[in-house]
């Protein structure tokens, strides 16, 4: 079977052809894996010096695998915070991975099994990687691959940060900027693709609120108010949705576009 | 320092939920694609929960000068490494280093 043939791949590839699907998803994953490498030495980092065992550095990024999670799970777990606090952090700072199955072509991996893991391992990069997907044709061999090379640099990353924890001397201090220094990244990225003051406004709104309300678990009632906010907008914009359709609301053309 | 049963429990349990949001929505993909609420937050969440994010945790007492200062540095350093170089790493660690200089190293 030619390489030509087993990238179209409607028959079980060869074991050449899922070489040549394996270093294209490696090509593909590479730059991800190098940029969030020093996130990851970061994080395993700050787990150790926030008193924190080694070995949960490797179970945090292989089975939770949600790097923004994983930086605030290490200021609940070292404070102990409650199980019920942790899953509705863990629910509301990963509820943006609803709206990836929308475009995630889970339809072309192969294999119940695979189709698990794919699902596991439905990272912001594997999303962010797989967009081309469609149009370009990606094997299930080559998503996978894009999927489990991701996770064992990331996973690697950030055990390799917990064993070298241990050497950063004490007098450091500091180092759980990373964090809020990551978000305002995000942020700004964000802002990029959707660019809204009033949102943003809103956003901070909720959040001083929240600390006024709930000092001990602001950032859940502050995206509970966001959330709240967002509801009633969309509420208030379908009540008079049909005059600003007739004026071409931007914001609105671009939902419709998506 | 928490005990390794917590440590696994949550652990578990994050790992649950994160798994869920990711794995559930395919069992209702068609009727997500096609429902406008939905596509209204896809829109405008991820830009709000990042501010969200980094307004709690930004450290505790803000409102303290001194504990202010350090933050709003860091955090302006971090925002224009981003707008002049679009490197989310060099940002991140640039930003991180200007918070760890002027905690570790006080004048």
């Amino acid at each position: 079977m030619s390489e030509k043939l087993a990238i179209k791949g409607s028959r079980p590839l060869s074991d050449e052809g899922r070489w040549q699907q394996i270093r294209l998803g490696a090509k593909n994953v590479l730059p991800a894996s190098l940029a969030v490498m020093p996130l990851g030495l970061a994080l395993g980092v700050l787990l150790v010096r926030s008193g924190l065992p080694w070995w949960s550095a490797p179970l945090l990024a292989g089975l939770v695998f949600a790097g923004s999670l994983e930086f605030l799970l290490i200021g609940l777990l070292a404070a102990v915070a409650p199980l019920s606090h942790i899953a509705l952090t863990a629910l509301v700072v990963n509820f943006r991975h609803v709206f990836y199955a929308i475009s995630f072509p889970l339809h072309r991996v192969k294999g119940k099994g695979a189709k698990f893991y794919s699902m596991f391992a439905l990272t912001d990069e594997a999303y962010a990687l797989t967009l081309q997907a469609e149009r370009k044709d990606y094997s299930s061999t080559r998503i996978l691959a894009i999927q489990s090379l991701f996770h064992a640099s990331w996973t690697t990353s950030v055990l390799g940060g917990s064993l070298l924890g241990a050497m950063i001397p004490e007098s450091i201090r500091g180092l759980e900027f990373a964090v809020t220094a990551l978000f305002a990244v995000l942020a700004i990225e964000a802002f990029k693709a959707y660019r809204s003051v009033p949102l943003s406004m809103l956003a901070l709104i909720s959040a001083v609120a929240a600390s006024w309300i709930a000092p001990q678990s602001m950032m859940v009632v502050a995206m509970a108010i966001f959330l709240a906010g967002l509801a009633a907008a969309y509420l208030l914009r379908r009540r008079t949705g049909t005059a600003q359709q007739a004026g071409g609301q931007q914001a609105g053309e671009a939902a419709d576009a998506r | 320092m928490p005990d390794s049963l917590y440590l696994f429990s949550a652990i578990a349990l994050s790992t649950a939920v994160t798994f869920g949001l990711r794995a559930l929505p395919f069992a209702f993909i068609a009727k997500l694609r096609s429902n406008a609420f939905i596509n209204y937050l896809a829109l405008r969440m991820p830009l709000g929960i990042m501010v969200v994010l980094v307004a709690s945790t930004v450290p505790a007492g803000i409102a303290d000068p001194a504990v202010a200062w350090p933050v709003a540095t860091a955090l302006a350093a971090t925002v224009v490494l981003h707008l002049l170089k679009s490197n989310a790493v060099l940002s991140v660690l640039g930003g991180t280093a200007v918070y760890v200089g002027i905690l570790s190293w006080p004048l």
